[in-house]
């Protein structure tokens, strides 16, 4: 008891103080403020919640217990005739909510009462070629500024009060295929991004820029053979040139950055995630394609590859090594603690490796069917292929032998944001159950001309599930509990210290799990498909939680058999917010 | 990435004009406009040169709608991952970024097997018959070079063809390591101009076109080409499925203007070899 009031008079005082110190020093997001999101509560200034990406928050207000209290405070309606997928983690700070939506928009409102503030709808250009649906998945905040990307690949930064442009750069041309769905990251009051793009003759890179001019200071190439550039000086070539490529086809090898990264202060390194190389049939290109399907630690102050590890080498699946490389702690048996990081691939296996030298550690299957590989070498760490079941090569005029493929090109997990809760020491990651069908197809068309292509259907591997919310013990590479939802997950996570998972589903809700158990403990319908991301902060002594609504994404548009099972979902375009009022906590 | 790509039509339907959608004969007879996708920076056959459209298949629309007693109204469009895509995007059901769809598309594979395929649209109207070749630089590889050559010589390709895909693997790979990728022909045909490259391959049309003006050094001319199960297939008009009457519509006019000679003056115009449709396409392929 006396500890307790101690505690609150300690409070006191620092409101007091607080409140006596400068407003402006705290209107402005730092980059203190950014190094120390994880942990504090009341505000969410980073994609990831924190820029390892933990999606982790020490709030334990709402818990297995007063879950049940959960309620809504407001739902904004992004209105307009524009809906799609909303795939955006929205962000808080300063009493305000920002969230972008599908067409390159961005909404910010008061959130706690959810009345509209500003609203900004970049104008798109004719011509612009987006992958994958009209997606959006946030914004970073520094300073005074909101910054995002745009589907004609822009980087735009607004006014946080106002909603005005403050600055714009172009991050690429839009008419030779680039695009930019992703959320940047602020790391030392530089703005980080990759880059997307649909088009052959796309070549990955990232990019880090003053956040508060957007002039560009370094850029760094994915692909070997390409140079690298620090304010506007030549910095090395990323990698050897053709070393693990054929002829010239390096210009033009994909590796796309689309889904941004993270960054882990304790090793002081970025870690983004790359595409799959081009061209996509992997007979045409012997080698490894270096670095394609890979993931790249890079030295923020002059983007150096400090190391490099392949998902997928040489990859004949369409396994993009894009997804969200999360650096944790892995504490082993014997009491020693390794600086690692988690990754779940597209082609199944969930990596555990040692963020300070990209050394394998651990990999194993989080999903019940792979047919691409064997395992992966420990020692080598390189993946054990089962050659049958490669896609063949083109050119003979018959369509070549159907290989089965697991999992799907749309992978054991997609885009969407797995989470680490350090309290129960587990991952939880939003996987897909499919396969897909792949084969040579002799008689295809592009651009009125004869083509040598692939098709491909994917198909559900169960008649009851697709999606499965794994929770994955990274000690021992196992799968610790699931919960199966017929949908296709296409959902960020977030996990709590009030031992809570939440995850939305396609068919409207957003869930919230017991993290030890799995045991499904509230859910609320939110009228449309949720493919956004969960977050959570505290105002004012309460608990709240947002997510945004809105089916969509690449799932209806790319699902083959899948998409008949998601077509009766409808659109939708809108930001939720609950939150544990104070009687019930 | 490439597997889930898609490109737009682009939103100009949707800022300059109302919604297109296909109509019935009637319809189109009523408005007095035929509404025609064509690929958009497609020389020799679509583009927009001083700010005008031209080109052949902008001629043979323009034709057409004539013969049907209507205006052409063109639309120049992205071309997306494959042809189901832009038939998707441009006449059955119009791309989710809007602008909706157009009466007709030309430039289309007029072919039973890829038909079979493609359900919701009907393949009319062959107009042209197009072929892979080569143009090259006999003083590099001679007058009469064999594609051995360009094992030694280095050769350009569109990346992402039909070309580039069958020389990546032919003569065992060997021409792998000599290929030159562009993004388009016209940029090729500049390399070749200026000796960079020692040959191109690529479809005649397209290469007769972008070389319309070439030095006597550089020749176009087919090679032998082992392996290549096909490399001349048939173009002709796309309407959406349900539309019986303006597709045969437009397969009765633009049989008259084939047969009357009109559409080999237009390639004539664009100084391009042409090659009707005569026969249908060799269904060569296994379904």
């Amino acid at each position: 008891m006396k500890q307790e009031r101690t505690f609150r008079k300690l409070l006191l005082v620092l409101t007091v103080s607080c409140a006596f110190s400068s407003p402006l020093a705290h209107a402005v997001v730092t980059d203190q403020d950014i190094a120390d999101d994880a942990k504090t509560t009341n505000d969410v200034v980073s994609y990831g919640m924190g820029l390892q990406g933990q999606r982790f928050s020490t709030l334990d207000k709402l818990n297995t217990e007063t879950v049940k209290n959960l309620t809504p405070a407001f739902v904004l309606s992004y209105g307009d005739e524009k809906q799609r997928g909303q795939e955006a983690q929205p962000l808080v700070h300063n009493g305000k909510i920002f969230v972008t939506a599908s067409y390159s928009r961005v909404f910010a409102a008061d959130a706690k009462t959810g009345e509209e503030i500003w609203q900004y709808d970049h104008r798109l250009p004719e011509g612009i070629m987006p992958c994958c649906d009209v997606v959006n998945r946030g914004g970073a905040l520094y300073d005074n500024l909101f910054i995002f990307s745009t589907l004609d690949a822009q980087l735009v930064a607004l006014d946080q009060d106002t909603g005005k442009v403050v600055w714009k750069e172009k991050m690429e041309d839009f008419k030779a295929g680039y695009s930019n769905t992703a959320a940047p990251i602020v790391v030392k009051g530089m703005v980080i991004t990759g880059v997307s793009g649909g088009e052959f003759g796309v070549v990955g890179k990232v990019e880090a820029r003053d956040a508060k001019t957007g002039k560009l200071i370094w850029s760094r190439p994915t692909v070997e053979g390409h140079m690298g550039t620090l304010n506007g000086q030549d910095n090395g070539i990323t990698g050897e040139t053709n070393k693990s490529w054929p002829g010239d086809l390096w210009k033009t090898g994909g590796a796309a950055t689309w889904l941004g990264g993270t960054y882990d202060a304790e090793t002081d390194s970025l870690f983004f995630g790359t595409g799959n190389p081009s061209p996509w049939n992997s007979h045409l290109r012997p080698g490894d394609n270096l670095y394609s399907s890979s993931v790249l630690a890079i030295n923020p102050a002059d983007g150096k590859i400090k190391w490099h590890y392949q998902w997928t080498p040489h990859d004949g699946w369409d396994f993009d090594g894009v997804n969200e490389f999360v650096p944790f702690d892995l504490k082993k048996d014997d009491g020693t603690v390794v600086k690692a990081g988690g990754h779940a691939d597209r082609n199944g296996f969930f990596y555990v490796l040692d963020r300070t030298n990209g050394k394998l550690i651990n990999a194993t299957p989080f999903v019940n069917k792979i047919t691409w590989a064997k395992g992966i070498d420990l020692k080598t760490g390189r993946p054990e292929y089962d050659d049958t079941n490669r896609p063949g090569a083109p050119g003979s005029e018959a369509k070549g032998t159907s290989v089965f493929s697991a999992p799907s090109f749309l992978g054991g997990k997609n885009w969407m944001p797995m989470a680490y809760n350090p309290g129960t020491d587990l991952f939880y990651v939003p996987a897909n159950e499919w396969g897909m069908d792949i084969w040579n197809e002799p008689i295809s068309y592009k651009k009125g001309a004869a083509y040598l292509g692939a098709g491909f259907t994917i198909k559900p591997l169960n008649d009851d599930y697709i999606g499965a919310l794994r929770a994955m013990d990274p000690k021992t590479g196992k799968i610790v509990w699931e919960a199966k939802n017929k949908a296709p997950l296409w959902g960020g996570v977030l996990t709590t210290a009030g031992n809570l998972v939440f995850t939305g589903t396609p068919e409207g809700y957003l869930k919230a799990f017991d993290a030890k158990t799995g045991a499904e403990l509230w859910k609320f319908q939110t009228g449309s498909g949720v493919v956004g991301c969960p977050t959570t902060w505290e105002q004012d002594g309460e608990q709240f939680v947002a997510v945004p609504s809105g089916w969509g994404g690449a799932v209806p548009l790319w699902g083959g058999e899948v998409a008949k099972t998601v077509k009766h979902l409808n659109q939708g375009g809108s930001l939720w917010v609950f939150k544990l009022p104070k009687t019930t906590s | 990435m490439k597997l889930t790509t898609l490109s737009t039509l682009g939103l100009s339907a949707l800022l300059f004009a109302a919604p297109l959608y296909a109509g019935t004969l009637e319809e189109v007879k009523t408005k007095g406009v035929l509404s025609i996708s064509l690929y958009k920076e497609f020389p020799p056959y679509s583009s927009v040169i001083d700010g005008k459209q031209q080109g052949v298949d902008v001629a043979i629309a323009e034709a057409l709608a004539q013969k049907l007693g209507v205006k052409s109204e063109i639309r120049l469009v992205s071309a997306d991952e494959n042809v189901e895509d832009d038939l998707r995007n441009n006449v059955w059901k119009g791309h989710y970024l809007g602008g909706g769809v157009t009466d007709v598309m030309l430039h289309m594979p007029y072919d039973n097997a890829f038909s079979d395929k493609v359900d919701k649209v009907k393949f009319v109207a062959p107009y042209q018959m197009e072929q892979v070749t080569f143009a090259f630089d006999t003083s590099k590889v001679g007058k009469q070079p064999t594609l051995a050559n360009f094992t030694s010589a280095p050769i350009g390709v569109e990346i992402d063809t039909l070309s580039d895909f069958y020389l990546l693997e032919a003569l065992q790979g060997q021409i792998s390591k000599n290929i030159r990728h562009f993004p388009n022909l016209t940029q090729a045909a500049d390399a070749l101009k200026k000796g960079e490259i020692a040959g191109i391959m690529g479809p005649r049309g397209e290469l007769e076109g972008v070389l319309s003006e070439r030095p006597d050094n550089i020749q176009i001319q087919g090679l032998i080409t082992p392996g290549l199960g096909r490399g001349s297939w048939a173009m002709g008009v796309a309407v959406k499925a349900d539309n019986a009457d303006l597709a045969s519509a437009v397969d009765g006019a633009m049989a008259e203007l084939v047969k009357d000679g009109s559409v080999k003056k237009i390639f004539e115009q664009y100084k391009l070899t042409y090659n009707p449709a005569a026969e249908p396409p060799v269904a060569t392929a296994q379904k």
